[in-house]
């Protein structure tokens, strides 16, 4: 009785193991995997960008796998060692958002030794060998929100700016912010410019202190993703979030709770970039790289045909009543 | 040895708890390979091992540190911002300054000996807590390391220093290989030095090890000293390796060199635990790592298992304790009253 009972479990096992092991049956086509990594895994904004990728994917075939990998933290070693993980699984493309442009240098550069094509999305590497890189041109973003604070305050300008020194993408869309305020307002003036960090209540600490140094201050530039929240409070703090002292606040994000504060009129405006956008044209451009056509790729023999420059995916100045905040509203669930 | 005396050695390894803690440790390391190889190939293969193994590098050189600490009864989770801060001083010392190889990596590393030294001094001197110590020191280096970067990351260094993190030596990575000969370096020390034997004295009781002539403050500094200079080593390398020294570098390193430490079976009280131990828990948790990875499993929920890991391994460590102390009471219960009866008698 226990035999029979020990032989049908061994059989039930085998039964279980066998197709696994099988794997590709004939006619389907090999299982291809891509791969996406990016820093603060698990931000709205990531999962925007891997939501665009998966879908992509998805549209070219069930044997198209994709993996959303990297740390949670600010840790670009963290990236480098998802990429090479990725190389050892032997992905077929892999794109990745840069937390350290020099520190992903050398694991972009084997994934393309390796023969895996890979680009940058977002945040760039650009002394890689990279293929691509797909996002937004950060200086034409800092100028589009330079466009609305001159607009509103014009030559009253007074503007302290809220940033991570030192990454190259913040640096370029105040460069831009700058720009749009000394071309349409050149009185305007930027009096502060504080480090937040990367985190919400540092934020609201530096940029209550910076508010309480210089009162003159009217307006606030979040040069990326987090403090909005933050300088939403520090407003709050010293009492200037409404009537004629009012701190107008530019964020730079599509969290829903910025959004929200858009809608509510908390928040003069918010640049919204298009993560779902760099999402499906990542995936497109590592499939097609993945791929080689009848003529090989004039700049990267050996891998199918990407465009030689880099994409923009645009970006939206969002304010109150565009129909855009309403979209945003429903991020993707991972 | 005869055979009577290797079963019985065997037994007391079995009924040891720290002993059955590792034989199931390396039991589930034998376990999750063949399953992991059997369904997904690619488990074994070279370049994911090697992969394996270089992810967790620096993990492996800074858990060797954080052992001697653990034992001591102490904790130093500074580590991770002596690894960046290793990075950044060897990173600007060569780029910036323009020094060779051999000094900037000595002055690195005997600036790391001197936060080692802080952190001894001030945890035995102003007895406070390591952990609030060693906090300190995390904090204050974290904003050093942003301070003098500007956030920025430092990189540009000779082929001669990268070949140290990306080189390979008779097919194995320089790194994998320096991080296995501290280990057994340490090891040995650990097992057979005088000098190394008394951190486990002093972890056991430090009291009577104050007693018993051994100069206390001395060891537990010199040990904070040697986990501040293999965590600035594991850094040093990790520039090479990444060919840039970033401030965000090697962050929460401290818990998952105290996770592999723990899962070793080291008691976190002190006074007991090993390098070899400590190489099984890094094993182990790299594995599990690594194996979320090639299954495709979402890799938060290594994060659920390396802090289940933790908590388990710390539940065992106090079962094991209170099991100990058990015995102890009831040896000596017996021993009082076999001297009872002979007195009797």
């Amino acid at each position: 009785m226990v035999r029979k009972f020990v032989l049908a479990a061994l059989l039930a096992i085998m039964a279980l193991i066998v197709p696994l092991q099988s794997g590709v049956q004939a006619g389907e086509p090999a299982e291809e995997l891509y791969g996406m990594v990016v820093f603060l895994k698990g931000s709205e904004f990531f999962n925007w960008c891997y939501a665009g990728f998966k879908d992509a994917a998805a549209t070219v075939g069930s044997h198209v796998k994709t993996e959303y990998l990297g740390p949670a933290d600010w840790d670009a070693s963290g990236e480098a060692k998802a990429v090479e993980q990725l190389i050892a699984m032997r992905a077929r493309g892999i794109a990745v958002t840069a937390g350290d442009a020099d520190t992903l240098v050398g694991a972009i550069n084997r994934s393309i030794d390796s023969k895996i094509p890979c680009l940058t999305f977002d945040s760039d590497s650009p002394k890689s060998r990279r293929l691509l890189f797909v996002g937004t041109d950060s200086y034409q973003s800092g100028y589009e929100a330079g466009l609305i604070i001159a607009q509103l305050l014009g030559d009253k300008a007074k503007v302290g700016i809220s940033l991570i020194p030192g990454l190259d993408s913040i640096t370029h869309r105040v460069a831009g912010f700058e720009a749009a305020l000394k071309e349409k307002a050149p009185g305007a003036k930027v009096i502060a410019k504080v480090n937040d960090e990367g985190d919400i209540n540092k934020a609201e600490q530096v940029l209550t202190a910076m508010l309480q140094a210089n009162p003159e201050i009217n307006a606030i530039f979040c040069g990326h993703g987090n403090p909005a929240t933050g300088a939403m409070k520090a407003v709050i703090n010293v009492g200037r979030d409404s009537g004629d002292s009012k701190v107008h606040v530019m964020a730079y994000s599509i969290d829903v709770p910025i959004l929200e504060a858009v809608d509510n009129d908390e928040l003069v405006g918010t640049v919204a970039q298009y993560p779902y956008l760099m999402g499906v044209m990542s995936f497109l451009n590592l499939y097609s790289a993945a791929h080689p056509t009848q003529f090989d790729n004039p700049k990267y023999p050996g891998f199918g045909m990407v465009p030689t420059a880099n994409i923009d995916t645009g970006v939206r100045v969002l304010m109150k009543g565009d129909p855009l905040l309403d979209y945003l509203k429903n991020p993707p669930k991972m | 040895m005869d055979k009577q005396s290797l079963l019985a050695r065997c037994r007391h390894f079995l009924t040891d708890g720290i002993g059955a803690q590792h034989l199931t440790l390396i039991i589930l390391i034998v376990l999750i390979s063949t399953l992991m190889q059997f369904f997904f190939p690619l488990f074994l293969d070279p370049l994911n091992v090697e992969t394996l193994l270089m992810n967790f590098f620096p993990e492996i050189i800074v858990s060797i540190g954080m052992t001697m600490v653990i034992i001591t009864g102490g904790i130093d989770i500074s580590v991770a911002s002596v690894y960046a801060f290793a990075e950044i001083i060897v990173a600007k010392a060569m780029v910036e300054a323009g020094w060779d190889i051999v000094p900037a990596t000595l002055f690195t590393l005997f600036l790391c000996c001197l936060i080692g030294l802080m952190n001894g001094y001030l945890a035995d001197i102003l007895s406070v807590h390591p952990m609030i110590v060693t906090m300190g020191t995390l904090l204050t280096l974290r904003g050093v390391n942003l301070a003098i970067t500007d956030g920025r990351a430092v990189s540009g260094y000779s082929d001669a220093f990268a070949f140290l993190g990306q080189g390979h030596l008779w097919f194995f990575p320089i790194p994998i290989l320096v991080a296995i000969v501290l280990a057994i370096i340490f090891g040995y020390l650990l097992n057979n030095h005088r000098y190394f034997r008394q951190i486990y004295f002093i972890g056991g009781n430090e009291k009577a090890a104050r007693v018993s002539g051994v100069n206390v403050r001395w060891v537990k500094v010199s040990v904070y000293v040697i986990c501040s200079f293999l965590a600035g080593l594991a850094g040093v390398l990790g520039a090479s390796k990444y060919g840039a020294a970033h401030w965000g570098h090697g962050n929460m390193m401290e818990m998952k060199a105290i996770a592999a430490v723990a899962v070793g079976g080291a008691n976190l009280n002190g006074g007991s635990g090993s390098i070899g131990a400590t190489m099984l828990g890094v094993c182990f948790l790299a594995i599990v790592n690594n194996a979320f990875y090639i299954a495709r499993v979402e890799t938060f929920w290594y994060d659920v298992v390396n802090g289940g890991m933790l908590v388990l391994a710390v539940a065992f460590s106090l079962y094991v304790n209170h099991r100990n102390e058990i015995k102890l009471i009831n040896q000596k219960i017996r021993a009082s009253n076999r001297v009872e009866m002979e007195a009797n008698q």
